[in-house]
């Protein structure tokens, strides 16, 4: 009895702690909302982090978009043509480049870059005892380490998203149209039916969305860092695993969201 | 509300958890105006955390923290800013933003809360590092300072606005001898040009004796003794003759 107990209590315990965890982001969460609107508005950090996410993410989207748009057009290209559809890649890798694969690439790619290192920078300045500084400076480390980075990923990763879109598309267009040999003509007229300002626009906002949700978890994961280096390391992990796996569940229920108010077919 | 005229912070029975370790006991301490009061004690016996408590840094479990016979433990985050401004703070290892350089740091409290233009700005700036002992350094990053320097960095910034109180956490930890005589000095000074009241926090005897108008010691959660210099040093105080003395009684403190 006693040893069921035991088992029972650690059980519940691990409970109460992940269900606290998840009460606290969101307090974070709404905190950052509310020190969002308040002044002072600091244009030049917001500046930087709009380049760290943004500009400093272009290289690295650009050679993912054009790669993913290119494979994707490979597979299909010959998965069609076993019904003579081969005109449809373009189309197709279109469609799924816009409403899925651009946004939650983009999404990706960015946790990976800028998502890890926030966790680790904030982490930094937490066990080094910065945010404390900021704090006895007046300075609501909220206001000035996470907002900027908030408003920056979601200003920016529509813009991302937008070039992985277009990379893709040429990467789709160069593989379907010199190396599987469909003809321009049929290929161009086929992507420019079915691809619609509002699977582009649906993708944009999925995109805005993901960098909300990943910085939001990849500063509180910093700020919440204890343990020194150690500690540094556990937070950059766990920003990276919980904002990937955040984006695709979160991509499910959004897409559930978004085919109500965008019916397509 | 109770009201101190003479004493600019007063902490009555301060409590301090954090999980299931008590780390504050009960801590009455009263730190007067315009002097240095040293708070010595053991690593780790929870100096660090007494010191972000007059600050708002961490708010007690139990007890009261008065600045200028104001209770600040109910405070919320606007009113613990407005606290917060008469305070400059040195942290152990300077706390310094690594992201921006010497200058942009002892200017980041002028650029927040103060109406300076930039050429304002810029000449206070040098002229609070030229009180540390620093010049031609406002453009090197905090990574390529030796600790002594960040340290100095730390104190200029925490001056920056000229504050009224000034905390010092462990400013000589770390320090070779000459260095760290050289920070003394320069409390000493910051004391007397500027007539600010001063909390250090040290272990290090021969510094504190050097610089305190007034010591407490604390111990297990509690202060065990205190008062000016001279009575300090001929405490009855078991434990604090021993920590004067340096002697461990080859016991295994842990």
């Amino acid at each position: 009895m006693d040893f069921l107990n035991r088992i029972l209590g650690a059980f519940g315990k691990r409970i109460v702690r992940a269900v606290s965890g998840v009460g606290d982001f969101f307090l974070f969460v709404a905190s950052a909302w509310g020190w969002m609107l308040r002044p002072p508005y600091r244009f030049s950090v917001l500046f930087r982090q709009m380049e760290f996410i943004g500009v400093k993410s272009i290289g690295i989207i650009m050679l993912v978009g054009t790669f993913s748009g290119a494979v994707f057009s490979l597979q299909t290209g010959y998965a069609f043509g076993l019904f003579n559809a081969e005109t449809l890649v373009g189309a197709t890798v279109g469609i799924a480049l816009a409403r899925e694969l651009a946004p939650v690439f983009t999404g990706l790619m960015v946790v990976a870059r800028a998502g890890s290192a926030m966790a680790a920078e904030l982490g930094s300045m937490v066990v080094t005892e910065q945010v404390d500084a900021l704090h006895t400076m007046a300075v609501n480390p909220v206001q000035y380490l996470v907002v900027p980075r908030l408003v920056a990923a979601v200003l920016m990763l529509p813009l991302l998203n937008a070039i992985f879109l277009a990379m893709g598309i040429l990467g789709s267009y160069f593989v379907g149209v010199y190396l599987l040999n469909i003809p321009e003509g049929p290929f161009m007229t086929q992507l420019e039916y079915y691809l619609d300002g509002s699977d582009i626009v649906q993708g944009l906002i999925k995109a805005s969305i993901f960098g909300f949700v990943l910085v939001a978890i990849s500063t509180y994961q910093g700020m919440m860092t204890h343990g020194g280096a150690e500690g540094v390391g556990r937070s950059t992990t766990r920003a990276v695993v919980i904002s990937s796996v955040s984006i695709l569940v979160l991509d499910y229920f959004l897409t559930t969201w978004i085919l109500e108010f965008f019916p397509k077919f | 509300m109770e009201k101190t005229t003479k004493d600019r912070i007063r902490l009555v029975k301060v409590h301090k958890s954090f999980g299931t370790q008590k780390v504050l006991d009960g801590v009455d301490l009263s730190i007067p105006g315009g002097s240095i009061t040293v708070i010595l004690g053991r690593s780790g016996e929870g100096k660090s955390v007494l010191l972000k408590h007059l600050i708002g840094l961490l708010k007690a479990d139990q007890g009261q923290v008065f600045v200028d016979g104001i209770d600040i433990t109910p405070m919320g985050p606007h009113d613990l800013n407005e606290l917060r401004r008469r305070f400059g703070m040195l942290f152990q290892n300077g706390a310094l933003f690594d992201s921006l350089n010497v200058f942009e740091n002892v200017a980041f409290p002028l650029k927040e809360h103060s109406r300076l233009s930039r050429s304002e700005i810029e000449k206070t700036v040098i002229e609070k590092l030229a009180l540390v002992g620093l010049k031609d350094v406002g453009k090197k990053m905090p990574a390529e300072l030796s600790g002594g320097m960040r340290k100095r960095v730390g104190l200029a910034r925490a001056i920056a606005l000229s504050p009224e109180i000034i905390l010092y956490d462990e400013p000589t930890t770390g320090l070779d001898p000459l260095m760290t005589d050289s920070v003394n000095n320069l409390i000493l000074e910051m004391q007397k040009k500027l007539k600010v009241t001063s909390v250090v926090i040290s272990h290090d005897i021969e510094s504190t004796f050097q610089l305190a108008d007034k010591i407490a010691m604390l111990h297990d959660g509690k202060i065990i003794e205190e008062g000016p210099p001279e009575t300090f040093k001929k405490t009855q105080h078991p434990f604090v003759k021993k920590f004067l003395e340096g002697r461990s009684e080859n016991e295994v403190i842990l």
